[in-house]
């Protein structure tokens, strides 16, 4: 098996299991990262599978941003994938992201309410979350803050995983363009 | 919430994603490479929430479940012994769940793995070796990295019997913090 191919499952595992509905957890947010962190690598995953087929080269590290701005500017058919990339991501959240209820909490591992949003904080939010700039520059060290939440006591990650997922699945789209044959995988 | 409890919550968290049935039963071993990470992780976790309440010290930094099982005291405050205690708590758990029956068998992980059964030879040996901790500890060094980074190595490490541990771990810090039940 070509090596792109093994990146690509490693990847796939780690999204199929950051999207598995996690057992219940007295504390939500702390309930639901591991899945945060099986979503950041498995966008991690697919960006350096992505470098990997472009450009042959084999990507280290975990920051998304970084990794995101290694995406030649040209594939072989003279699309900018980071383009075709950001509009996919931009298209999955807006069909994806999931306003109903919001989690109300000071402290993350303590406790939450679930409130619902009204019209004008939807907007905003709706704004803010699918602003795939700001997603970027939030995406430097996401897998490791919520890996590491407790080591520092004002930690309080910038999102959860659903940028990651949109950005695993905008990737995945595009891997499927040039390589057909993964669909198989 | 104590910087333990707060460790410790997240540990079990890990633990539990990584025991959660896939969704779509994988076609290879390849599929349960988030799992085996996860695991991995819990244990790095549970052992560093075990350091910090003997010890006081954050372990920060090491991935290596042999390293931070090392840095374990020898003898806690009251006179027992953690290492031993987990020890032998991992082995009875192996033994209870080690069914011995059948072996998936591939020779790459990103085959489709088939299973065959075991020679009652092969079971003997086997189960001598998946008792082996030092040899187990020896393998986990790097488990966690090997397995998030399976595609960069030719070899794939045995999945190992990290569950196990972590349930030991478990074990041992509810002897002396029963109160961390409530975080699960």
């Amino acid at each position: 098996m070509k090596k792109e191919e093994k990146i690509f499952l490693v990847g796939k595992s780690f999204y199929d299991c950051g999207t598995t509905k996690p057992v219940p957890y007295p504390n939500k947010a702390i309930g639901l990262t591991p899945n945060f962190v099986n979503l950041c690598y498995a966008a991690e995953l697919s960006l350096k599978c992505l470098i990997h087929i472009l450009s042959g080269r084999d990507e280290h590290g975990h920051s998304i941003k970084k990794l995101f701005e290694k995406i030649p500017d040209k594939d072989s058919f003279g699309n900018d994938p980071k383009e075709i990339i950001k509009e996919k991501w931009k298209k999955i959240g807006s069909e994806q992201l999931n306003l109903e209820n919001h989690l109300v909490g000071s402290d993350i591992f303590g406790e939450y309410k679930e409130e619902p949003l009204n019209d004008f904080e939807k907007e905003e939010w709706k704004d803010r979350l699918l602003d795939f700039d700001s997603f970027l520059e939030s995406s430097t060290s996401e897998n490791l803050d919520w890996r590491y939440i407790y080591e520092d006591d004002n930690s309080f990650p910038a999102r959860g995983g659903d940028g990651m997922d949109y950005l695993y699945t905008a990737v995945k789209e595009f891997l499927f363009e040039i390589r057909p044959e993964f669909r198989e995988l | 919430m104590s910087r333990s409890e707060k460790i410790y919550y997240l540990a079990k968290s890990f633990y539990n994603s990584g025991c959660t049935r896939p969704k779509n039963m994988p076609k290879s071993l390849v599929g349960y490479v988030a799992h085996y990470t996860n695991l991995a992780f819990s244990v790095e976790l549970g052992l560093k929430c075990l350091i910090l309440i003997l010890t006081g010290k954050l372990e920060r930094n090491d991935h290596s479940i042999k390293n931070l099982f090392n840095k374990i005291p020898n003898q806690d405050n009251l006179g027992r012994y953690p290492k031993k205690i987990i020890q032998e708590y991992w082995a009875q758990r192996v033994k209870e769940i080690n069914k011995m029956e059948l072996v998936y068998s591939s020779s790459s992980i990103y085959e489709n793995a088939h299973r065959s059964e075991f020679t009652n030879e092969q079971k003997k040996k086997h189960l001598e070796e998946l008792l082996d901790f030092d040899r187990f500890l020896n393998e986990s060094h790097k488990y966690y990295t090997k397995w998030r980074y399976i595609y960069d190595y030719d070899q794939f490490p045995e999945a190992g019997q990290m569950p196990e541990l972590f349930e030991a771990v478990r074990h041992y810090l509810l002897m002396i913090k029963p109160e961390l039940k409530e975080h699960e």
